[in-house]
């Protein structure tokens, strides 16, 4: 009975908002105290659903653009200045929105750049993602910012503004360059953690197996030591 | 008879000390400055696109405005965000020390030998066309310092800067800083500069690189 209502009790406090969130984790702390001290085995399983089914709508809730129940969560896509059609068909396949919405993203933008291919809109009425595209923009940093992943061509610009701004980075290497040493970066960079990085044929695989824990924060690079060594080379005197 | 001996003796004479002048030239290369009498250096600064040219303003942004002055910026001329973006960093320079060292930045483009698809055919000609823009462009400049990190728009003007250092119009030093991109083999201006010694300095982002190229200095990330 008592744990029927502790029931009722989360699902309207993880649905409301704001004023209840204190008392919601008071709750949950409460609930970890007793969680602790209680013998029942049964008991235990529920209390650490509900403490665990609090502790997310809690979460989600303290951070804002990645909320839970908030109804956007937008993928971005950007080939930059380059033509990249692969990428942007890729996207745009049933395959790989399908994966994005079981993800929980509910808007797809795609900044196809000089590409031929032009994507199919929708404004997602039957409950499948809402996509959008253009084809350049001075504000990419605006959409990047706004995204909640972002799915990018190899280009170190691209890569790095991403990286900077700590969002979940998957890079498809574009598989039809001539010299393609981009794949080298975004290799090393996925390698280290920092981004997951794929193929246009891989990619809804990627996506399927997107583990956004696993990500390592990069470390943003210094340019000083460069600068030292020329100063000293040029025999400037050290300050 | 005796003209053909005195001709050939007179272009063997020549040759030689070219040879000694070059070899000179190269050994010199890369070998530092003890003191420097300069206050400031006229600097050079190749951009290239996107990515290297935001790689670039960070390193420059770290740099002594003071001592690298007059400060040139040269890109591409089909490339105009490169120049825009060097404008956007000096004028946010110019806020915060506009009583520092002389103040005469200029920004140009340069042709490009060859556009992405062109045909090789006809890069034969604007190669040369190319070259002749950054000869016309360097004897205008005339730079102590050369700065560039990857476009190849830098080979003709390394070129012509160690063709300067051998006739004794301007000795300059380049520094190369392989972009972040390169992680495990340089690019192909990295390459060139570094097998013909060219650069006083090569900096490479990785570790891994530095293995392969031990005169190379690593540095650690720009970005």
């Amino acid at each position: 009975m008592i744990l029927l209502l502790l029931r009722v009790f989360f699902s309207i406090a993880a649905s409301t908002d704001l004023p209840r969130r204190p008392l919601c984790r008071r709750l949950i702390s409460l609930l970890r105290r007793q969680k602790s001290s209680c013998s029942g085995v049964n008991n235990c399983i529920y209390l650490s659903f509900f403490v665990s089914q609090a502790a997310k709508g809690t979460y989600n809730k303290m951070d804002g653009s990645d909320s839970h129940f908030e109804s956007k969560r937008i993928v971005f896509v950007t080939v930059g200045t380059t033509s990249f059609d692969s990428l942007v068909r890729t996207v745009d396949t049933d395959q790989v929105k399908k994966e994005l919405s079981k993800k929980g993203y509910t808007h797809l933008i795609i900044q196809m750049g000089r590409g031929s291919y032009i994507p199919n809109k929708s404004s997602g009425e039957d409950g499948s993602l809402v996509v959008d595209y253009f084809t350049f923009s001075s504000s990419i940093a605006d959409y990047l910012r706004s995204a909640s992943l972002i799915i990018s061509h190899a280009g170190s610009g691209s890569i790095f503004e991403t990286l900077r701004l700590g969002k979940p980075l998957i890079v498809v290497v574009n598989e039809d360059l001539m010299d393609n040493h981009q794949s080298e970066l975004a290799e090393e960079l996925a390698e280290r953690k920092h981004l997951f990085c794929g193929r246009p044929q891989t990619l809804y695989q990627v996506i399927e197996a997107l583990d956004l824990d696993s990500i390592v924060p990069y470390q943003s690079g210094d340019a000083s030591p460069v600068a030292k060594l020329i100063n000293r080379y040029l025999g400037f005197p050290a300050d | 008879m005796v003209e053909f001996v005195s001709i050939v003796f007179f272009a063997v004479i020549t040759a030689t000390l070219l040879v000694v002048r070059i070899l000179y030239v190269i050994s010199q290369t890369s070998k530092p400055i003890r003191n420097t009498s300069q206050r400031h250096l006229s600097t050079l600064v190749v951009l290239g696109s996107g990515g290297h040219t935001a790689e670039m303003i960070n390193l420059l942004s770290v740099m002594q405005k003071d001592r690298f002055a007059p400060r040139f910026y040269i890109a591409a001329a089909t490339d105009n965000m490169s120049l825009q973006k060097a404008h956007v960093f000096e004028e946010t320079l110019d806020d915060k020390t506009s009583l520092q060292g002389p103040d005469d930045t200029q920004f140009l483009q340069i042709y490009r030998s060859r556009e992405v698809g062109q045909s090789y055919i006809t890069s034969v000609g604007t190669t040369l066309l190319a070259l002749a823009h950054a000869l016309w462009l360097m004897i205008k400049i005339r730079p102590q310092v050369i700065l560039c990190n990857g476009p190849g728009t830098c080979i003709p003007i390394c070129a012509i800067a160690f063709i300067f250092k051998v006739l004794g119009i301007r000795w300059s030093y380049i520094f190369y800083v392989e972009s972040i991109a390169r992680v495990k083999r340089l690019s192909l201006s990295g390459l060139l500069l570094y097998k013909l010694r060219m650069a006083d300095q090569l900096f490479v982002q990785w570790p891994q690189l530095q293995k392969q190229y031990p005169r190379a200095h690593y540095v650690g990330r720009l970005m």
